[in-house]
């Protein structure tokens, strides 16, 4: 960390990116108003610093002022105790997140996490009318009833063209990128050799195209602001999962996470993955009916939403900048123990 | 077989029972004729959660996979769909013969995402009704021939207490399709 100027303070210190000799100043909020002064010299550095009992209050505070006053907060490191609590606060404020696939499930949830997490959203879905349209549109609502802007995109991402439609309507909004997630995920469920070509096909287009279309045409918008490409895997990309082809796709894509994680890495752009256990989202009800009794897994192994949703909040944030071209699990442990006790919940 | 031990009526209550549960919809807006897309605002993940309530329902297995991907595996490649995503003549003729009066709206060259339309509430009832049929004459673990009903809905031996095992919904579909093909010749 390069650190400049330091002025005051005590108990706490913050560095804090921004023009270099700006000064901030910082009254604590609520119950620590009175009880602690802080003031803060803005230095060239690209990591937040901040040691003290209250480092979590104190930086909550400042990113909302900082966002208020419009410059917004690059990225900020805690290192003090509360830190997971800290790192769960991180907002992203004046940010944008395009998210596919996100009219339901796991792609809704990471579009609601970074909504209140301070991004603008764009919601994507393919599906014209029905539930996914409907979805689409309730979770743009849901959105800015946080306060966020959010508009929908439908675009069906194994077509270049409308790829190419889904990040200009994405330009023409924000004016800006962040943050892609790539969700979206369309296959049968049927053993490989059955598969008919049309279907062959299909699959490679959805679920392996289809994702790399994406990360061309949200290139030139990433570079911009040095964003960051989280990429949503499923355990079947490492392990056998009855009549589940989609699971090659995932490891090819995990490939893809690995690949151009070092490609872009030089560009400023980091690419990592998220590998989901099993999680009761819609698509559960088809994994249900070819995984035998799969209702009886103890109830404490199922992944909720919520906790794919916060692993991409941290590989979006500062505290994951030291994190490329990797794709974490987050299974409960589901993949980790070739043994498990009947007693376990 | 055609078995008598759950009666129509039982496998209509629970059809319905299913839809306005898997749909989230008002129990009286299920009509025999209402098609589940067009009138009940279903998509086709909710067709899958309304066969695993039946399935767990009548221990049963009923098809995961559609006609058309069916007749595409044993027929052949784009017998079926053709290469613009459209319902081919034959397949028309076929899907008329499964649904007679609720095929009528069917014509070759239709887009096959139009296709599940026609399956209605009536269409669900045949086909549970059609994997209870496939009930053995008896028990595959005791050889006894004293089924008897449990709770209405399950099958179960009256002299070992094994629940019944009927054949899963697929192979019947498949089974249909090959008799057919025998008799008309159609592809």
């Amino acid at each position: 960390m390069r650190a400049g100027r330091i002025e005051s303070v005590s108990p706490s210190i913050l560095l804090l990116p921004g023009k270099k000799g700006c000064r901030e100043s910082l009254r604590p909020a609520g119950n620590l108003q009175g009880s602690l002064k802080v003031r803060v010299v803005v230095v060239d550095s690209d990591v937040i610093s901040l040691n003290g009992i209250f480092a979590g209050a104190i930086l909550h505070r400042l990113q909302i002022m900082r966002a208020r006053r419009g410059l917004g907060l690059a990225g900020g490191r805690v290192e003090s105790a509360g830190r997971l609590k800290d790192m769960d606060k991180l907002p992203f404020e004046n940010r944008t997140a395009l998210i596919t696939g996100s009219s339901r499930g796991i792609g809704r949830s990471i579009a609601l996490s970074f909504a209140r997490h301070g991004a603008d959203i764009v919601v994507n879905h393919h599906r014209q009318g029905g539930s996914s349209e409907a979805g689409a549109k309730q979770l743009c609502d849901e959105v800015r009833a946080l306060g966020r802007r959010a508009f929908v995109v439908r675009a069906d991402i194994s077509v270049k063209d409308s790829v190419k439609g889904l990040f200009e309507e994405t330009k023409r909004e924000f004016d800006r990128l962040d943050f892609l997630i790539l969700n979206a995920a369309r296959a049968p469920f049927k053993p490989i050799e059955r598969l008919l070509e049309r279907e062959l096909r299909q699959l490679v287009e959805t679920n392996y195209l289809g994702n790399i279309f994406c990360i061309q045409a949200a290139l030139p918008l990433l570079e911009k602001t040095q964003g960051k490409i989280v990429f949503i895997s499923s355990l079947g990309s490492r392990f056998y999962n009855p009549a589940y082809p989609l699971g090659s796709m995932k490891a090819a894509m995990e490939s893809v996470v690995r690949d151009t994680a070092e490609s872009l890495g030089g560009r400023g752009i980091s690419v990592n993955g998220v590998c989901a256990g099993i999680v009761k989202t819609d698509s559960f009800k088809v994994l249900r009916q070819y995984m035998e009794e799969i209702d009886r897994m103890p109830e404490g192994l199922f992944v909720e939403p919520e906790e794919v949703a916060d692993v991409v909040m941290f590989l979006c944030s500062p505290a994951g900048r030291g994190i490329r071209g990797q794709t974490l699990v987050v299974d409960r442990g589901l993949s980790n123990s070739l043994y498990r006790s009947v007693a376990v919940k | 077989m055609k078995q008598s031990i759950i009666p129509e009526e039982k496998v209509v209550e629970e059809v319905n029972k299913a839809i306005v549960e898997g749909l989230d919809i008002k129990e009286g807006s299920v009509a025999p004729d209402s098609s589940l897309i067009r009138d009940l605002g279903a998509e086709s993940l909710d067709f899958l959660d309304i066969n695993y309530r039946l399935e767990q329902t009548f221990g049963i297995k009923l098809a995961r996979h559609s006609i058309l991907e069916h007749m595409e595996e044993m027929f052949g490649e784009e017998s079926a769909i053709d290469e613009n995503g459209r319902l081919t003549e034959k397949a028309a003729a076929m899907l008329r013969r499964r649904f007679g009066d609720g095929g009528a709206s069917l014509e070759p060259g239709m887009d096959i995402d139009e296709v599940p339309a026609i399956v209605t509430v009536r269409s669900i009832v045949d086909g549970v009704l059609h994997v209870l049929d496939s009930l053995p004459d008896k028990c595959t673990s005791c050889g006894a021939s004293a089924w008897t009903p449990e709770d209405g809905s399950r099958i179960k031996c009256g002299s070992c207490g094994e629940y019944a095992v009927f054949t899963n919904g697929d192979d019947l579909v498949r089974e249909w399709l090959q008799e057919m093909q025998e008799e008309e010749k159609i592809f």
